[in-house]
């Protein structure tokens, strides 16, 4: 029987105020503080505080073989300092079960890898001490946003006192292999490398209730069948914390599902933190993935983010502004880098665009850029 | 002398002890048989409207409603801080006996993908395939098609109409043109006036009826929409209309040359009759920034030539950075522009404001430094006068009829972008220059009133009524 690990990812952005370009240079704040509220007071109603209530029960009931990771962005912890403290309290009395680890990330769920390492390292320090200081724990395992990965990561995050890492099990790594399995990174300080199963963790994340899927609403029988089936000694289930209770709109059968799925599990399967895969599991191959991957779109690429002109030059943009905004206004520029602003401007068409516009608070990626430019010129102007 | 008054001068001078009584009896007698009754046909009527027809059929109305007995009919009516002196009557807020209209319904499919085998084949020739050519995409199993089903149906109760100008917009102008004629039946009119192609049919359809004059005022053309080649369904109804009418009225010498030229209308029944322009007392105001402020108002629409004012913008851009370009409206070319600045690098300063309240317009014109109208083809331009009006010195395309209007208004062949952009940073950097246009224009448009428009309107009436 394969083991498990669970690894939920719970973000929110700060998503940008309309600024008109008519008043830029009249100050307005960048960010939409109401709308970012009300998302946040409905996703900690509907998902992180009930979820986080039953996670707890599951631990408590079986304490030896359940345990779940999560990895929690600096920016939602800053708006649930802010607005939901008691959310914060809850993840604490999780870590107090000790079956439950926090991965490392960028502060900002940004992209800062791709462009500046100095801004990265400073992201993933501030996210370690985040966490360190609300949860007492140090930070092993790390997944940079969105699972994106590359071989020099791997190399550079070890350095940084890392042990592991997070990807993608996207076909092309895989060719033919499984993911269900711990390989290790390609390069100078080779680490152990965990991959998603994306058709077990899609299962849940994307077609639980989906009607055009012959399996929808999914049976917990069944998901733990094709679990049996995995071939390898370890299943990566990761995804989105928000699938539960706000992205799937029937919340209440997936709760259940979750619940009815754990207690059949755990009868098998033993569930592991990534930290505990990393001792038990050997490496078995090296994989080499040069190019950056992600667990983002069809493409599994930075596509989803910097595939287009306007991305590129939002990016630039905010990347040209870091000698004067970042002086002046450290948080709001960090904020500014957030992965989110460059989803959201992502053109296409198809499933992955319907994700996209799923997520997007704007009426399309051109409004969406719209939005950040003016967001930008109305700093600018006013340094 | 009139009849009526050589009556009353007859009663003045056989019994003037009741001269007060007669005079008021005569004059109400005399101005109920001259007033001209009017049937309007209009296709945007505040607040539903999408550019410069809704504004100027609607003033129009306003200017010749002393004048005349006036009704209006519009496919679409709505609650105005204004009540119309005159009587509008909104198809959307009747209820309209049983009709038969054709209508056209999307309908989203899912098919599921076709499933494909691989099989090995020896293609010479082609060795180096890349190994990923095989490989089979992820994603769903389903694509989502869009068909389109047109229906035949009978409805009744009020004239639905969505979006003025949809993609239902030749069904629409059918089926407002049947209901017109067959309300018209009860209705007595002298005069037909109609407002731009989506009305001439129903303004055919009455004159077919009724013999009584038909007058078309044309707001804008096939010919300015869709370029000079457009010979399509909407060209034609222009001209089999024009061809029929009794009196044509352009907003422009502009207009009247295309009308002549492009769709063979012989000049004598043409008057060209410019707008007018309704504005509150104009002001100016500090911008929030430092740069020049160069400004575009009007739909994005290959009509308004954007994409010009864009080229002459990147231009300057290459060579100074203080300046702002803003393009305040929208339309079709909005995202393919919007692409076109993130290419450029251009984003933080050429800005799309979307399209602005009438208030948003004033202030964004209240900051302006520079208002450009590149149009292709222009019949008249009401926005230019506004901008004229609140002191901003205008550069108007050749082919803008407004031109005739606001001779102060610098002018340039649309195309010609480095030209307009050598203008746009003189007219800035050169103050002097900037104030004698400004002065200029605002000279221009002392001879400018609708109330001068709608006497020439009525004039016409007159000419054809007599």
């Amino acid at each position: 029987m394969p083991d498990i690990c669970l690894y939920f990812q719970a973000h929110q952005p700060h998503r940008l105020r309309r600024v008109s370009p008519l008043d830029i240079g009249r100050g307005q704040k960048p960010f939409d503080t109401y709308l970012n509220s009300q998302i946040l007071h409905r996703v900690a109603d509907l998902c992180y505080l009930p979820m986080n209530t039953l996670l707890k029960k599951l631990i408590l009931a079986y304490p030896s073989q359940f345990s779940v990771a999560f990895s929690l962005s600096g920016c939602l912890l800053d708006q649930l300092g802010d607005w939901r403290p008691e959310v914060i309290a809850s993840f604490q009395e999780l870590a107090a079960t000790g079956r439950v680890e926090f991965l490392g990330e960028t502060y900002e769920h940004s992209l800062s890898y791709v462009f500046d390492r100095d801004e990265f390292d400073r992201q993933l320090n501030a996210h370690r001490e985040v966490i360190h200081r609300l949860f007492g724990q140090q930070t092993k395992v790390f997944r940079h946003t969105e699972l994106i990965y590359t071989n020099s990561l791997a190399d550079h995050i070890a350095q940084k006192g890392f042990r592991g890492i997070l990807t993608e099990g996207a076909d092309r790594l895989l060719e033919e292999n499984s993911p269900n399995r711990l390989y290790s990174s390609k390069g100078l300080n080779p680490i152990p490398l965990m991959l998603r199963d994306y058709r077990r963790s899609d299962d849940i994340a994307f077609r639980y209730n989906d009607p055009e899927w012959e399996y929808s609403p999914l049976d917990p029988n069944v998901f733990q069948g094709w679990i049996h089936e995995s071939e390898g000694d370890l299943v990566n289930i990761f995804m989105d914390y928000e699938t539960f209770g706000e992205h799937q709109s029937d919340h209440s059968d997936l709760f259940t599902f979750f619940s009815q799925w754990i207690e059949q599990a755990v009868v098998s399967n033993q569930f592991l933190l990534p930290s505990e895969v990393l001792e038990k599991h050997i490496p078995s191959d090296s994989l080499d993935v040069p190019d950056y991957v992600s667990w983002a779109d069809t493409s599994r690429s930075l596509q989803a983010w910097l595939g287009n002109e306007l991305q590129q030059d939002a990016l630039r943009k905010v990347i040209s502004l870091k000698q004067s905004l970042c002086r002046q206004h450290p948080e709001i520029w960090r904020r500014l880098l957030q992965s989110d602003h460059f989803y959201y401007m992502a053109t296409g068409e198809g499933p992955d665009a319907e994700v996209h516009e799923y997520f997007s608070p704007y009426k399309s990626p051109y409004d969406a850029y719209l939005v950040y430019m003016n967001v930008l010129s109305n700093l600018e102007s006013s340094l | 002398m009139d009849e009526s008054v050589r009556e009353a001068y007859h009663f003045h001078q056989t019994d003037s002890y009741n001269i007060l009584n007669i005079f008021l009896y005569v004059e109400t007698k005399a101005t109920t048989r001259m007033k001209p009754r009017v049937l309007m046909l209009g296709w945007e009527h505040p607040p539903y409207f999408n550019g410069g027809l809704g504004v100027a059929s609607t003033a129009l109305a306003e200017s010749i409603k002393p004048h005349v007995d006036l009704r209006m009919v519009v496919p679409k009516s709505g609650i105005t801080a204004k009540v119309p002196a005159y009587e509008l009557i909104g198809l959307n807020a009747l209820q309209l006996p049983p009709r038969r209209i054709t209508v056209k319904r999307e309908v989203k499919e899912q098919l599921k993908k076709v499933k494909l085998h691989y099989v090995e084949v020896d293609l010479q020739g082609y060795e180096n395939v890349p190994p990923q050519v095989r490989q089979v995409p992820m994603g769903s199993d389903f694509i989502t098609i869009t068909k389109v089903i047109e229906e035949d149906k009978e409805v009744e109760g009020p004239f639905l109409i969505d979006e003025l100008y949809g993609h239902d917009l030749y069904d629409k102008v059918i089926e407002y043109t049947e209901i017109v004629a067959e309300m018209a039946k009860e209705w007595e009119f002298d005069i037909i006036h109609c407002h731009d192609w989506m009305t001439f049919l129903a303004g055919l359809e009455l004159k077919a009826a009724t013999a009584k004059p038909l007058v078309l005022h044309v707001h804008s053309l096939q010919y300015d929409r869709a370029g000079p080649e457009s010979r399509d369904l909407i060209y034609q109804i222009e001209r089999h209309a024009m061809g029929q009418a009794d009196a044509i009225l352009p907003v422009s010498h502009y207009t009247s040359d295309i009308i002549q030229t492009y769709y063979g209308i012989s000049p004598e029944k043409i008057t060209p009759i410019h707008n007018g322009l309704n504005m509150k007392e104009p002001y100016r105001s500090e911008k929030p920034f430092p740069e020049n402020l160069v400004v575009f108002l009007g739909r994005i629409t290959g009509q308004k030539g954007p994409a010009y004012f864009f080229e002459a913008a990147k231009k300057i851009l290459e060579e100074r950075k203080d300046m702002r370009f803003m393009l305040a409206g929208k339309g079709e070319l909005i995202d393919k522009l919007i692409q076109q600045a993130a290419e450029e690098g251009l984003g933080d300063r050429i800005h799309f404001t979307g399209f602005l309240e009438p208030d948003r317009v004033r202030e964004l014109l209240a900051m302006a430094d520079v208002y450009v109208m590149p149009s292709v083809s222009e019949p008249f331009g009401l926005s230019a006068l506004e901008a004229a009006h609140m002191g901003v010195p205008v550069i108007l395309s050749e082919n803008a009829g407004v031109k005739e209007v606001l001779n102060h208004a610098l002018a340039i062949e649309y195309k010609d972008t480095d030209r307009l952009a050598r203008m746009i940073t003189s007219v800035v950097d050169d103050h002097l220059w900037k104030q004698r246009i400004v002065q200029g224009q605002k000279a221009d448009l002392k001879s400018v009133a609708w109330s001068n428009s709608g006497k020439q309107v009525v004039e016409v009436y007159e000419s054809l009524l007599s």
